[in-house]
């Protein structure tokens, strides 16, 4: 970790104001992105995120500097969205997924698949609530199946099944997607 | 590397280095969170001051308490010692402008004797000449208080009158020598 980010942690842990706001200048555009990642309107990603920055400079002094100090942040997010995800999980229509039958051709054909950032994220939207959490702890935020199982409260097998289908979703919805776009080249 | 890993990878790299502008009003929520609340402030100010007064009113009632617990032979000693002063002062003024009291005993030779006759013997008949204009029943009402105060052991009770302190303190207190004094040999 760089010498200028190791003292701006250490005045932040002094509780130094000027420094806090350095911080925050520095990881909110990160910060902020992950809490939009895991909620659905942009209200509830300012909350987390508002919920987030607090914890980080409430429990600072527990960071060691022998860590990276981004991950770090990133756990802190991500762990307030998953308590705002079960707290609001009343409120959420449960959804269970068919299962999707892909061929062995289709399969093959989602090697080449060609999509972008904002498909992929189109397409993580219209996942079930829970399937979505699964995904983007597993996939993208490096969580291991066990590890989502005790946060969210679900069956080991469940992570993992749910991750399995949810990546098949996803690649026939691209898949589809990819298709009808060349279709209106063509 | 198989199809679903080669998906994965693709996905991660896709959101590696995201960034999101936070809105600005953002940063102001997290930091007001952050301060200390005035209204925070001001209410542990003013439980302190709370507290203060809860204490200094239960020290007070403390106090009270212990004094209510004398018993009566320490009531009356503190009557002997403290109630008769006043007194002396209202009623007893030995013409201060007229200098005519004359003290019959020959015993004011010394500080200490002089308190011990204003304490006991000073006569309410005399009383009587000095204060013409007093009306009879209140005359009546001081002397039966004086008469009262006589009966009282006074100072004897607890002042060691050997002390040279306690006799400094009562000469200090009690000693009323009129401007002009006469003494008969």
């Amino acid at each position: 970790m760089e010498n200028e980010l190791i003292e701006l942690i250490e005045a932040c842990k002094r509780g130094e104001p000027s420094a806090q706001r350095q911080v925050y200048a520095r990881f909110s555009s990160m910060l902020f992105a992950v809490a939009i990642r895991y909620t659905n309107t942009r209200q509830d990603a300012e909350d987390v995120a508002q919920e987030a920055w607090v914890k980080v400079f409430r429990h600072l002094k527990s960071f060691s500097e022998n860590n990276s100090f981004e991950g770090w942040l990133r756990r802190i997010v991500v762990n307030t969205a998953i308590t705002h995800y079960r707290r609001n999980l009343k409120h959420v229509h449960h959804v269970d997924m068919d299962d999707v039958h892909a061929t062995p051709r289709d399969l093959e054909a989602f090697k080449d698949l060609e999509f972008t950032k904002g498909e992929l994220e189109h397409a993580i939207g219209q996942l079930p609530p829970g399937y979505g959490m699964v995904f983007k702890l597993y996939i993208i935020d490096g969580f291991k199946h066990k590890e989502i199982a005790e946060q969210l409260g679900i069956d080991l097998n469940t992570s993992k099944s749910q991750l399995s289908r949810a990546r098949r979703f996803l690649q026939e919805v691209l898949a589809g997607m990819s298709k009808r776009a060349k279709e209106i080249e063509s | 590397m198989s199809n679903e890993q080669q998906f994965d990878d693709r996905v991660k790299r896709m959101f590696q280095g995201e960034s999101v502008a936070a809105p600005a009003h953002l940063e102001e929520r997290v930091f007001a969170q952050l301060a200390p609340s005035p209204w925070s402030k001001r209410l542990g100010l003013t439980g302190g001051v709370l507290l203060i007064c809860a204490v200094g009113w239960w020290s007070a009632l403390d106090d009270s308490s212990e004094s209510m617990e004398l018993t009566p032979k320490q009531t009356s000693a503190e009557i002997s010692v403290v109630e008769p002063a006043p007194i002396r002062e209202d009623v007893v003024d030995f013409g201060e402008t007229n200098g005519s009291v004359e003290f019959q005993s020959d015993g004011v030779s010394s500080a200490g004797q002089a308190k011990q006759g204003d304490s006991a013997e000073v006569h309410p008949n005399g009383l009587m000449k000095e204060e013409g204009t007093t009306d009879a029943s209140s005359l009546q009402s001081e002397t039966f208080l004086l008469e009262l105060l006589d009966r009282v052991p006074a100072v004897s009770i607890d002042l060691d009158s050997s002390s040279p302190s306690n006799l400094k303190q009562a000469t200090e207190e009690q000693w009323v020598m009129p401007a002009v004094v006469k003494v008969k040999n």
